[in-house]
């Protein structure tokens, strides 16, 4: 799942992003783009062989009944790991993110407090890399990811770095609110130690985003049936100002028109 | 068209209803011909090429109905006539359901 995950991030087609509105104009910059992102693909498109490779027989061997872990044959991460840290430090985006999610498959035999903060620092680095670039998206979808997995208190300090280092609000949002949700793996609790604080931050200082709706369970914004009207502030005729929203009781007939 | 929006807003006055009118014509236009057609609803006036509102609705063609219920929720989108009276008597109906049990209390 990681590598499909992964495999998104890299697809991602190299497009602007779309038009801030006028209000948000002043502080919005351009994401930075990955500056290796050809090598990378062609990186990303050899590992998903591998990988594909690699689940195909574990399949096999499961169906074998194979049971003995030595005849189980080596997590592609192991081999491809030395390449992914060579592009991540000539300055690839994408590699940081990939050495964060990889991390424990291409160490099996790393554990306890050693792996712990080991991974730790691969997570920091890809929320220190993949901020404000084009892939801070991919990032933030990681975070349910790495709940999964692994330790609370380290993803829960990756969040709450990347909140403050992003400058896309709706993304520190979703973060917060990923956050608030996510759950570790074969559990039906909440993964993160902060998940009520995540719930708590994302009312107060997002409001106005679109997890922050969500999590309050108002319907999305937008123009399809069933979906919450956009809101908008105007002038009539008669030179008075007025919302949509000031209507909120009423049934609306909104009707574009003419008399032409 | 126009004959319907006025009936309409004639017969649900007492209800909780709002028509408003998102209009494309030159201010002008609007301003002579508005009082002898008889269009007494708010209208805003978004001129020939459209303003605001028209861009962010994504409305190419006219005329264009969205009818929301009063939760401010997108119900029925590119109804006219009969059918935009059906929607509107339709959610005044849920409307009148809904608020039922809170007179209640």
């Amino acid at each position: 799942m990681l590598n499909f995950l992964f495999t998104l991030a890299l697809a991602l087609p190299q497009q602007p992003p779309p038009a801030a509105p006028a209000t948000q104009a002043s502080t919005a910059q351009e994401p930075i783009p990955d500056p290796l992102q050809k090598e990378l693909l062609a990186l990303a498109g050899e590992f998903n062989t591998a990988r594909h490779a690699y689940d195909q027989r574990l399949d096999e061997l499961r169906k074998a009944g194979e049971s003995d872990p030595s005849a189980l044959p080596p997590h592609p991460s192991i081999a491809f790991w030395p390449r992914v840290e060579e592009l991540a430090q000539r300055g690839s985006i994408g590699a940081r993110l990939w050495l964060a999610l990889q991390f424990t498959a291409a160490h099996p035999g790393l554990e306890g407090a050693a792996r712990d903060e080991a991974w730790r620092t691969r997570v920091l680095a890809a929320v220190e890399a993949c901020s404000n670039s084009t892939l801070e998206r991919d990032l933030v979808r990681a975070f349910t990811s790495l709940y999964l997995d692994a330790p609370p208190a380290l993803v829960d300090e990756a969040l709450l770095d990347f909140v403050k280092r992003t400058k896309q609000r709706e993304l520190a949002a979703e973060a917060l609110y990923r956050g608030s949700l996510a759950r570790p793996r074969g559990s039906k609790g909440l993964a993160s130690i902060q998940a009520a604080e995540f719930e708590k931050r994302l009312q107060q200082d997002f409001a106005d985003s679109a997890a922050a709706r969500a999590a309050r369970g108002e319907p999305e914004v937008g123009l399809a049936v069933g979906k919450l009207a956009p809101d908008f502030v105007a002038k009539d005729a008669d030179g008075v100002a007025f919302k949509l929203s000031d209507y909120r009781g009423k049934v609306v007939v909104l009707d574009f028109w003419g008399f032409w | 068209m126009l004959p319907h929006e006025k009936a309409l807003v004639e017969r649900q006055k007492n209800k909780p209803f709002a028509l408003i009118g998102i209009n494309t014509d030159a201010p002008e236009t609007f301003r002579e011909r508005a009082p002898k057609e008889g269009v007494t609803w708010r209208n805003v006036l978004e001129g020939r090429s459209g303003g605001a509102i028209v861009r962010d609705w994504g409305v190419h063609a006219f005329p264009t109905i969205y009818v929301l219920d009063a939760k401010g929720i997108v119900r029925f989108t590119g109804v006219r006539d009969e059918a935009m009276d059906r929607a509107v008597e339709t959610l005044l109906a849920e409307l009148e359901h809904d608020s039922k049990p809170a007179e209640k209390r």
